[in-house]
């Protein structure tokens, strides 16, 4: 990763940019910015509760923009949470506010990531969670210290007043800087980027250079259980208005590249074993079909639920819905009602 | 509980939007209740007509259809001429929360340009249309100019007006729609005549 100038290169988003911008970070369900932002493996990008409310408890959802089937609920891709923190930081931290208030009423968390880049609350309560998703939006502590380097030097000096969140926000507006929207694999700006199911994202030709069928994430080794990845358009574009020399240059390396839509997306899907309104935590899978277990610890009204092949293996997760579960946790076994003829509890 | 705040976004953009011939407006204070014109288009037995449509959202609204229905008496296989109920797939299973009111009502003014016969709402209109398809476009033109100009809208209490002054209704109408609805000339005309 090269880094020329500490602010040469800071894209300070002028009004006209911002608009553009904003066009491509819209829900087109809730019609806001983006919150927590989902992409689904057709390369279609929602909120998180919009997403997850478009989605049928009972059978394949189809997307609603493209109408292709799909049946994971795909977690929150951090880099675009992180892109909206800095592009659109009044809006964010205000959709943010609005949907804390709604999830108070429905009583559902969805997962908290950090609302300001590269701080560390103050809050203990917090701290877990935002540690490890601030690692994990960055790659490695050492982007860190980038990150910091990137600052303008007044803002270095004011770097302490950003652990105070809210009140230093804006001073951050614009301060994307192509290192926020880089590739894990080529360490260059996004090209034509691809959000597994994960929220992983990386340039198509870096991924399906490594093999042609995507089945696990090459950075957190997920499983990426579509087995299906198409561009997401709505960032490419974002990323080549925002960036349009960058993008230019990463386009001039890949004359052939040419977006692939062939791809046809498998949706397997037995009604038999189905668990109606019920996710796995761990890959997604809603609503979930086979073996289902539940924990029996996790206190939070929503449960912590895992997949048959979830459950084997045995890396720890975080839940969809922000629950608290431990690898430690007693799980049971739950039978599909359908296949008991039991009544339907949900 | 209904999305608010997307409701109002789509009402703002719709009013904003002077080319599409959709219009929605508002039925006294909530905003579950709307009232939708379409014109219809042009080339078809359905031009120079505004088309009023009864728009309810439920609760769940945008993750279920919005429900629509005809209120202006339309002669169409797909459309009720009783009831102005609609069959359209994207008002039913086809629906997706990234569709808007405008989609759905420029849906709608598709629909007037192309029915579709096989899979009818009003069977006898349907039949009309697919075995006597000249008499269906004479009706469905009739429909419009009867019922679906702006001119005709308390077109019935002019003609009442007329009858009580001692004319026929034919008559009444046929001066109504010869003044393009204007009740003043109409009667002149009848007086004269």
């Amino acid at each position: 990763m090269s880094i020329d100038g500490p602010c040469d290169d800071d894209v300070h988003l002028s009004n006209r940019l911002l608009n553009e911008v904003k066009e491509f970070l819209t829900c087109c369900i809730c019609l806001e910015i983006l919150h927590k932002p989902v992409v689904t493996a057709c390369g279609h990008i929602f909120c998180f509760w919009c997403c997850h409310q478009a989605m049928s408890s009972y059978k394949p959802s189809q997307c609603p923009i493209c109408q292709r089937s799909f049946t994971y609920f795909p977690r929150i891709c951090k880099l675009l949470h992180s892109v909206l923190v800095k592009a659109v930081p009044e809006e964010y931290s205000s959709r943010n506010h609005e949907i804390r208030c709604m999830e108070e009423e429905i009583k559902l968390c969805s997962p908290e990531l950090p609302m300001v880049d590269s701080v560390i609350p103050s809050d203990s309560r917090t701290r877990d969670a935002s540690t490890v998703l601030d690692a994990d939006v960055l790659g490695n502590s050492d982007n860190n210290e980038k990150d910091s380097n990137n600052l303008q030097p007044s803002e270095r000096d004011n770097n302490d007043s950003y652990r105070d969140g809210e009140a230093s926000i804006s001073t951050r507006q614009g301060n994307l800087t192509v290192e926020d929207v880089c590739c894990s694999l080529c360490n260059q700006l996004l090209y034509h980027p691809v959000v597994l199911n994960c929220g992983d994202v990386f340039c198509e030709p870096c991924l399906k250079g490594q093999s042609s069928k995507v089945s696990k994430c090459p950075s957190c080794q997920a499983p990426h259980s579509p087995g299906f990845v198409f561009v997401c358009l709505e960032f490419d574009k974002f990323l080549n208005s925002v960036f349009p020399s960058e993008y230019k240059n990463r386009q001039s390396q890949y004359p052939a590249a040419s977006i692939d839509f062939t791809g046809s997306p498998s949706v397997e899907f037995m009604s038999e074993d189905l668990h109606i309104s019920v996710g796995c935590d761990a890959c997604g899978m809603f609503p979930m079909r086979g073996d289902r277990y539940r924990c029996k610890d996790c206190e939070e009204e929503v449960g912590f639920d895992l997949c048959g092949s979830c459950y084997s293996d045995s890396s720890s997760w975080i839940g969809r819905f922000n629950q608290k579960h431990q690898p430690t946790h007693r799980m049971e076994q739950i039978q599909s009602p359908l296949s008991q003829d039991d009544e339907i509890s949900e | 509980m209904l999305d608010v705040s997307r409701v109002q976004k789509e009402l703002v953009e719709v009013a904003g939007d002077k080319v599409s011939g959709v219009s929605i407006q508002l039925l006294g204070n909530s905003l579950s209740h709307l009232q939708g014109t379409i014109d219809g288009p042009s080339g078809t037995p359905y031009e120079g007509g505004v088309f009023t449509i009864d728009i309810q959202l439920p609760s769940s609204y945008p993750f279920e259809p919005p429900k629509m229905r005809f209120i202006t008496k339309v002669w169409h296989p797909n459309i009720s001429s009783q009831n102005g109920a609609i069959c359209l797939d994207i008002l039913k299973d086809q629906w997706s929360p990234a569709l808007t009111l405008k989609t759905a009502l420029l849906s709608l003014q598709a629909l007037l340009s192309t029915p579709e016969p096989k899979d009818p709402q009003d069977a006898v209109v349907a039949e009309q249309y697919l075995k006597h398809n000249n008499t269906f476009i004479a009706t469905a033109r009739y429909w419009t100019e009867a019922f679906a100009k702006r001119s005709s809208i308390g077109l019935h209490e002019k003609i009442q007006k007329i009858v009580e002054m001692g004319f026929s209704e034919e008559a009444a109408r046929a001066a109504l729609q010869s003044s393009g609805g204007d009740e003043n000339a109409a009667l002149e005309k009848l007086c004269v005549g």
